[in-house]
Parts: C-alpha cells; sequence; structure tokens
C-alpha cells in the first residue's frame, strides 16, 4: 500500500471503527438513545465519504447501504432494536474485511458482505418497509454484485413478515420514538453570528443553504438585520444586502454544527458560533432588545452593530436573572419564528414537540463539549516511521554528547577552569538530551483502553452464543503503553478473557446454585507500576484446581505423582505446551495449544505472565509488561573485542567456574555444574567465530542464561558494561542474522549485536 | 518520494508490478540518465544517481557480523541508522586487496533499506543518453554479469551499470543465509 492517502485512510477509518463499534455496543443496551444512532451515523458517514474519495467505491457503497438504515433510525422510521445492533455488528465485521483487503491485498471476504447485506435488507423490509413516511418509499438499498439474495432470504422472509404485521400496525408509533437522551436536557444553545462577503450570490453560494442545514439542526431563532438595506430603486438583487444573528437550540455537539459552518467560513465571511452560556429553553436574543427594535420599528429601522451585540452578549452571560424575566414576554413569539422547511421533517416536528426542555442550564456539561471540540484540533497523525527517525536523531545526540563528556574530562585536566565551565555546559547540555529522549519515548505511548475496551465486542459475541451472562468492567483504560506492545497485547487478552468466559465463569444456574450473582464478572484493570504496566484480567469463575491441574501434568507425563510442587509451582503447568484441563473442546479454547502461546507471546513482549485461582471464587492473570520495547536492560560482554550485548532479563548470573565444575559428556558437549544443578556451556567464539582474549571457561566468565525453563551457560571473556540500550531491528537495513536479535549503539557510537538467547539455548 | 508518487499515481490505472518497475524515473526521463560512476580496480561502473543518499569516507568502527559471509564486512552507526557494508571487490571476486582506509562507500537505497558499498574511488557524475546504454552485452569483465544491467558508453569511456536492485535484493541477501548453513 504505498498510497500515502490510502494508508492515512486506513487508519482513519480504523479509529472510526473503533468509535462505532463502542457506540453499537452501548446502543444494544440503550436503543433509544438518540445522540448513539447520531454518532453511529456520522461514523458510517464518515467512512462513506472517504471511501468515495480514495475511489474505494464498493467500501463507499457497502457503507451507504447502513448509512441509509441509520438515517431511518434516526428519522423514527425504524426503532432501533438489539437486532440492528447485531447487524451493525456484522457490518463493522464486513469494515474490517474491506480494510485488510486495502491493506493487505488479496479479497474481501464477500461472503460476508453478502451475508450482512442481505440481513440487512431482511431487516429493513421487516422493520421499515411499512412505514407510511415518504422517504421510506425510496427503494431498499439494492446489494451489487449478487444476483441470488432474492432467493436466498424468500423462505424466511415470509415467515418474518407474519411475525411482524403487528409492528406494522403500530408505525404511527415506531414514527414517534421517544428518544431516552432527548428530554434528558442534553441541548446546549449557541449563538451565530453570519455575515456574508456580498458578492457571494454571484459565486453560486447561498446563505438559505446554510440556514436551512442549521434549522435541521435543531431550534434555530433567526432575525435579519437590515441595517445595510437600500432603497429598492438602489437594490442590485444579486447581492446580499442582510447579515443574521441565530440562536440554535440543539442536541447535538458543537463539532457537528461546526462541521455545517466549515463551508461557509473564508476571509469574505464573518460565520462565527459559539456556545451560549444561558438556559436553552430561554429565547435569549429577545432579552437583548435587538428583537424587540425590530417587531416595533419594522423594516430597515435596526441599526445593531456588531459591536453592540457583542457587549450585549457580554452583558447577558453575566446577568442571567435579568434575562429569565424577559423570557416570559417573548416565548410566545418563538414558534412563529419557526421556518417552514422545519415542518417537513418529522422527526423535526416531533422534537419541537417534545421540547419543553427543564430549564436546567449545565454550564459544566457545556465546558466538557467545549473541551473535546478543542483537543480534536490538538492532535495530528505522525507516522511511526517520523518517531522513529527522530529517536534515532536524539539516540546520536546522546552519544555525541558522551563523547563531548569525554573531552571535557581531558580538557579539565589540561585547564580546570576552562574545563569547569565546559563541564557545567555539558551538564546542562545532557539534562536537556535525556529529557528529549524521555519526550520522544512518551510520545509512543498510547492508551492501553483502546484494546480493553476490544474486549467488549468479545464478551458480548461470546455471551449471546453461549448460555452464559457475562458482565466486564474496565479500569485504568488510561495507563499509558508503546503502541507496538499495545498492539501485539491483544492476541493474548483476546485469549485469556475467552479462557476466562469458557473455563471460568460458570452459567447462570450454577451461579445461583453457589449462591453467586447469575451475571459472571470479568474486569481488566490497567496500571503502572515502577516502569511496567501491570494488566490483570479476573474473574469470578469457579477458579482452577490445583489438583486437577496436577492430576492432569502426571497423566500427560509433563511431572511424576511424586513430585512436590507448591501452588505456583502448579499454575505454572498451565503455561507447558500441550496443556489443558478440559475435557471438552469448545470452539474458542481447550485445544492444549492456549496458555503456552499467550506465555510466549507475553515473553515476546519482555513480559511476565503469572497465574493465581482460588477454587469457586476465581482466576487472575497478571501480566507485566515493560512500557517499551524500543529500550532494554543490556548486559554488555566482550568476546575477543567485540561487544555484544545479552537482555539482561534473560541473564540469571556470571561467575568463573573451578575445573572441577566443568563436565564433559561424550557427543553432548559440555556441562558447567552450579550448585548441584548442571548447565550445557556454549563456547561463544566459537558459535560466532571469532578469537577470543580466553578458551577456557576458568580463565573467563560464563553467564547464565535462561530462555523459558531452560537454562545455558555462555562462555565470555568479561563483562564490560549494564545498562539500558536502544534496540535496532536488523531487518530495517539487512536482514535477519540467525543468532542476532537486533542491535544497538553503544556509548561510543559502534555498534554491538544484541544476542538472541532464544536461539543460543536451543 | 517523487518515485513513489509516481508510482502511485499510476497505480490508479492498475498496472502490474512488473510495469511499474519498468516505468520508474530511469526512463520516465526519456532522454537518459544520470550516472554516478566510480573505479573498482581496473573498470569504471556507474550507478544510478537516483539510488545514491550519500558518499562517506570509510567508518572508523565497523562491527562484524557474525556468521556473514566476507564481503559483508560489517555494520556501521550512520547517525543512528544502523547500516551493513558490503565490499564490493570481494562480492565480485576481485583480485588484489582493497585498502580499505581509502576506499569511499555509497550508501544507497534499495526497497528502503540503506547499504553502503565500498568502491575504491568515485569519479564522476555523468549523463548518459538511453541510446547510447547497450542492455545486452558479452564482454570479459571480472564481475559475474547477473550483476551487470549494461554497457553505457561514452565519448572515451565504457561504464559498466551496476543492477544495484538486483544486487542488493532480498533474493540475493537470503542467499547469504544459506551460503552461512552450507560453511
Amino acid at each position: 500500500m504505498e498510497n500515502p492517502a490510502l494508508e492515512e485512510f486506513v487508519e482513519e477509518v480504523e479509529e472510526i471503527i473503533e468509535d462505532m463499534e463502542e457506540g453499537v455496543l452501548e446502543l444494544e443496551v440503550q436503543p433509544k438513545k438518540r445522540s448513539l444512532i447520531d454518532r453511529i451515523f456520522r461514523d458510517m458517514h464518515t467512512i462513506k465519504g472517504g471511501a468515495g474519495m480514495v475511489m474505494e467505491t464498493e467500501l463507499a457503497e457497502y457503507a451507504h447501504h447502513f448509512e441509509n438504515l441509520l438515517d431511518k433510525a434516526r428519522n423514527g422510521e425504524i426503532v432501533c432494536t438489539p437486532e440492528m445492533a447485531s447487524l451493525l455488528l456484522s457490518s463493522i465485521d464486513g469494515f474490517r474485511s474491506f480494510l485488510s483487503k486495502i491493506r493487505e491485498g488479496g479479497d474481501v471476504d464477500q461472503p460476508l458482505i453478502d451475508k450482512t447485506l442481505v440481513q440487512l435488507r431482511e431487516f429493513e423490509s421487516s422493520a421499515g418497509q411499512p412505514s407510511t413516511k415518504p422517504t421510506a418509499e425510496k427503494p431498499p438499498a439494492a446489494p451489487k454484485a449478487e444476483p441470488t439474495p432474492e432467493v436466498m432470504i424468500e423462505p424466511e422472509q415470509s415467515s418474518a413478515q407474519e411475525e411482524k404485521t403487528t409492528d406494522n400496525e403500530t408505525t404511527e408509533e415506531q414514527a414517534e420514538v421517544q428518544w431516552d437522551d432527548e428530554d434528558e436536557g442534553e441541548e446546549i444553545a449557541y449563538l451565530l453570528h453570519l455575515k456574508f462577503d456580498p458578492e457571494m450570490l454571484r459565486k453560486g453560494s447561498d446563505p438559505i443553504l446554510l440556514i436551512k442545514d442549521l434549522n435541521e439542526l435543531g431550534d434555530l431563532d433567526i432575525i435579519p438585520h437590515l441595517g445595510k438595506l437600500p432603497e429598492l430603486k438602489n437594490l442590485d438583487p444579486e447581492e446580499i444586502h442582510l447579515w443574521w444573528s441565530a440562536k440554535l437550540v440543539s442536541t447535538r455537539p458543537q463539532e457537528e454544527i461546526e462541521d455545517v459552518l466549515i463551508f461557509f467560513q473564508d476571509e469574505k465571511n464573518e460565520v462565527k458560533l459559539e456556545l451560549a452560556e444561558t438556559p436553552p429553553e430561554d429565547p435569549g436574543l429577545a432579552s437583548f432588545g435587538i428583537y424587540e427594535d425590530q417587531e416595533n420599528n419594522g423594516q430597515g429601522q435596526v441599526q445593531v452593530d456588531q459591536e453592540e451585540v457583542d457587549t450585549k452578549l457580554a452583558e447577558r452571560q453575566n446577568a442571567i436573572p435579568d434575562a429569565e424575566v424577559k423570557k416570559e414576554e417573548k416565548v410566545a413569539d418563538e414558534p412563529e419564528k419557526k421556518t417552514k422547511e422545519e415542518a417537513d421533517s418529522p422527526a423535526e416536528e416531533q422534537k419541537a414537540a417534545s421540547a419543553p426542555v427543564p430549564p436546567k442550564p449545565t454550564p459544566p456539561k457545556d465546558e466538557t463539549k467545549k473541551d473535546t471540540g478543542i483537543k480534536a484540533t490538538q492532535s495530528i497523525r505522525v507516522t511511526i516511521d517520523k518517531l522513529d527517525r527522530l529517536q534515532n536523531l536524539v539516540g546520536e545526540t546522546v552519544i555525541n554528547q558522551a563523547r563531548l563528556h569525554r573531552l571535557t574530562e581531558k580538557i579539565m585536566e589540561m585547564d580546570v577552569n576552562l574545563g569547569e565551565m565546559l563541564l557545567q555546559f555539558v551538564e546542562d547540555n545532557e539534562k536537556s538530551v535525556h529529557e528529549l529522549q524521555d519526550q520522544i519515548l512518551q510520545v509512543r505511548m498510547i492508551p492501553v483502553g483502546s484494546i480493553l475496551n476490544n474486549m467488549k465486542r468479545t464478551v458480548r459475541d461470546y455471551a449471546s452464543r453461549s448460555k452464559k451472562k457475562i458482565k466486564l468492567e474496565i479500569e485504568g483504560g488510561d495507563t499509558e503503553l508503546d503502541k507496538t506492545v499495545t498492539e501485539q497485547l491483544q492476541g493474548p487478552l483476546v485469549h485469556l478473557v475467552r479462557n476466562s468466559m469458557d473455563h471460568g465463569i460458570e452459567d447462570s444456574e450454577t451461579r445461583v446454585k453457589n449462591g453467586k450473582d447469575p451475571t459472571g464478572t470479568i474486569s481488566l484493570k490497567a496500571s503502572q507500576q515502577e516502569g511496567y504496566v501491570i494488566v490483570e484480567i479476573e474473574d469470578d469463575g469457579k477458579g482452577i484446581d490445583p489438583k486437577v491441574i496436577f492430576d492432569s501434568a502426571v497423566s500427560k507425563g509433563f511431572i511424576n505423582d511424586t513430585d512436590d510442587l507448591t501452588e505456583d509451582e502448579i499454575y505454572k503447568l498451565l503455561f507447558l505446551p500441550g496443556f489443558t484441563t478440559t475435557s471438552e473442546v469448545t470452539d474458542v479454547s481447550g485445544r492444549g495449544v492456549g496458555m503456552d502461546t499467550v506465555k510466549r507471546d507475553i515473553e515476546a513482549l519482555l513480559g511476565t505472565i503469572e497465574i493465581k485461582s482460588e477454587l469457586n471464587k476465581g482466576t487472575s492473570t497478571k501480566l507485566k509488561l515493560p512500557l517499551t520495547l524500543a529500550i532494554i536492560e543490556g548486559m554488555m560482554i566482550d568476546v575477543g573485542n567485540q561487544v555484544f550485548t545479552i537482555p539482561l532479563l534473560s541473564v540469571s548470573e556470571s561467575l568463573r567456574p573451578v575445573p572441577k565444575q566443568i563436565k564433559k559428556i561424550k557427543n553432548q558437549g559440555e556441562l558447567v555444574e552450579i550448585r548441584g544443578e548442571y548447565i550445557p556451556m556454549l563456547r561463544l567464539h566459537e558459535r560466532l567465530n571469532i578469537i577470543p582474549k580466553f578458551k577456557e571457561p576458568t580463565e573467563g566468565l560464563v553467564v547464565v542464561v535462561k530462555h523459558g525453563n531452560q537454562k545455558q551457560c555462555l562462555l565470555v571473556d568479561e563483562i564490560v558494561d549494564q545498562g539500558p540500550v536502544v534496540i535496532k531491528s536488523m531487518e530495517d537495513n539487512f536482514i535477519q542474522v540467525p543468532g542476532i536479535a537486533g542491535a544497538t549503539i553503544l556509548g561510543d557510537g559502534k555498534i554491538s549485536f544484541i544476542l538472541d538467547i532464544a536461539s543460543l539455548v536451543n | 518520494m517523487e518515485n513513489n508518487q509516481s508510482k502511485n499515481y499510476l497505480g490508479s490505472v492498475n498496472l502490474s508490478d512488473e510495469d511499474l518497475e519498468d516505468m520508474s524515473l530511469e526512463v520516465s526521463y526519456s532522454e537518459g540518465t544520470r550516472l554516478i560512476t566510480f573505479i573498482l580496480g581496473e573498470e569504471k561502473y556507474g550507478l544510478n544517481i537516483l539510488k545514491v543518499r550519500e558518499l562517506i569516507s570509510f567508518p572508523e568502527g565497523l562491527t562484524r557480523i557474525p556468521g556473514m559471509p566476507n564481503y559483508i564486512i560489517g555494520m556501521f552507526n550512520l547517525r543512528g541508522l544502523v547500516i551493513p557494508v558490503m565490499d564490493l571487490r570481494e562480492k565480485f571476486k576481485m583480485s588484489g586487496e582493497a585498502r580499505h582506509e581509502f576506499s569511499v562507500i555509497i550508501i544507497v537505497e534499495v526497497e528502503n533499506k540503506h547499504i553502503g558499498l565500498t568502491v575504491d574511488s568515485v569519479s564522476d557524475v555523468i549523463f548518459v543518453k538511453e541510446e547510447d546504454i547497450q542492455e545486452t552485452i558479452e564482454l570479459a569483465v571480472n564481475v559475474d554479469t547477473k550483476f551487470i544491467k549494461g554497457v553505457a558508453k561514452t565519448k572515451d569511456e565504457m561504464v559498466i551499470l551496476l543492477d544495484i536492485d538486483f544486487l542488493l535484493s532480498k533474493e540475493e541477501f537470503d542467499t547469504l543465509l544459506e551460503e552461512e548453513s552450507q560453511e
């Protein structure tokens, strides 16, 4: 995928899909929340628009079908049901399929796409068709590229239709959907200032278009300013002589209104939007006096200029109680001010009718809305590539800094005064450079919440297929983790959550019998502890019996039944390849290729995993992950004057053995006996084909490394250093070299290879 | 970058990768190519200048990569990038020993990878017209002909065009690992 626009599109859609998925899952619980439908509709619309821009017409069309559905739901032609939520969720899977097609090439999952489109048509025909609203006469979106859907849905449809006939009779009710959140007082009042370029009409644009759009967004009060209106004989019909002040009371978020305005905002037009900090039901402008002037003096007499409005606005904000009084006088005029278009839109009418909003001003809410609006414009999308480059340059600066430091020490020997001055400067600079390095690492961090939230879908899908009731609780979603780590955490996390659902949580019946809440709880908690991020997956299910694990391990020959293991050691058996305790294999787990894969994945992220369980209370899995993959603690060792780096995490100890500790076994190489344990030894210089300083372990040094349960002694010349190193991939500019996990740049600017312990151990 | 974009633009008319290769910038300047020329042993070689990122003198600290054949002489740090260096004399099995302290490293970029090539010295930047490039050659040169794309004749000399894309291709690099396992 070399097209940057397309790449950006895919990334954007991925984010949108996530938002949409979250929205749909909420919608499933609160199907009558208007703001959710709006949000999903907006997401769908953005996907459609974006897909059109990058010429992904099939995707655009696909989104279009669902946008139609959502539009109908918005207009109240279709009641949103849990079935619709399921349908939308499958559409999300469809979008994912499109995205992977764009990203990796190949084909979309056409059966899936077709299936969702068929489901969509079924849903629309059962829920939407009978609607009496004129817009519903639009033929249902006909999915392209599949000639068979008619045939396929026929048998089911007839019965579906029958079932739904009762629904058909209640269409009227359907049209009058009561949105839960519409009388929640979420209405916000905005003040608008609309002054256009007098030449605007000649350019083919028209203020009325904007006014119409705004009117559709909510309750619009608009006042024309007639001050600049010339006499009729001088009037140029192609020029705009009016400007407007307006108040819009809407449930829509500010961004959405700004989206409408954006097309009219340029240097020649003055189009401004601000939050009116007035109770929404207040007629607002009326209390400025503008309203009265116009009413009383008639055309051409109003001489209100911008400054005056602004000062009055300011006054107004400081004097809410005053306004409260005046409002009573003007409230009767309001309905007359409504434009005619409003009547054409059933939803709007309905909204207006149900608008006796409780007079609760909600200034704090306005604040938060404002905040999110600003946030959106303050972040930019940067490719990881650019960050890597920045990181490289900073790394280089750190190395130069170290050189500078050494040079300063030399100067100090020759001239103490000059040296002192230079040292002061060098040390100041060092602080900034390290701060810079920290900051750049910080930029790569993203909240782990994005993947925790993805689990909602996993849990929902599982619960709807099984007889279990499961609730998912998420905590600490704002904990930050390196982007790469976060992404690679997804797989293991899905696995663990599935395990909890499948083996942990019991069905409702059993739970009630055991005196538990019929709904099981899985909680995901993320937190930061001393340079690590801890992710805990906890369930309140039946727990794992250590005895069962022990017996199962014995029967599989992993251990002897005479072995004396602590509880912790027993739980560790779960991570052995091929270990499973469940007798039944389900579609989600139980195949024995489970925990060992999870463990491997977590270890690849340089993390650790730990299981604790209590019978009938539940199981808890704790993942400990480094904040970033880019930096590890390393031990620098020397073999024949070449410095190699061993990840400190793999090092268990280092020693110089005495001759009697070395055992040679025919055909099996050498072993080092350490406290009764015989550990195979690898002479690193032989493996790396280097002439070493010391050929014998009794002269050099042995570093004991471990990978999983296996230990290995590495013969090296000496240990030179220890500290954090920045990992660079070998593949970036070369190839993956066996035995080498990566490279790093040492303090002197030279390269040191990081040994791949896993491959050396085997 | 420019190269990339022209590919993208063409990408929308559904061309195969091979088509795109053929249409890359070298050819779209249909009149000819700008080459950087260098000396290796007795001969003069040329490289498309668009592949060249920079020229540097032989770096101080080169770290040998364990298990790699002789012509991969090591890796070094170029402003935070970890870059491998290939000794072209060794690679082409030329006689005579390279004197690294005098050699120059040409940093080329192929398939987003940066790789250093040691040459004896860099001579010039020349412009050759397309009609002066002879694609098929039967020449007595020291270099395995699979790494040679053709020969460019200018008024007083002959420049051997290296097929850098093949020389540094993934397939060629993969043979490094095979060579090692054979050892």
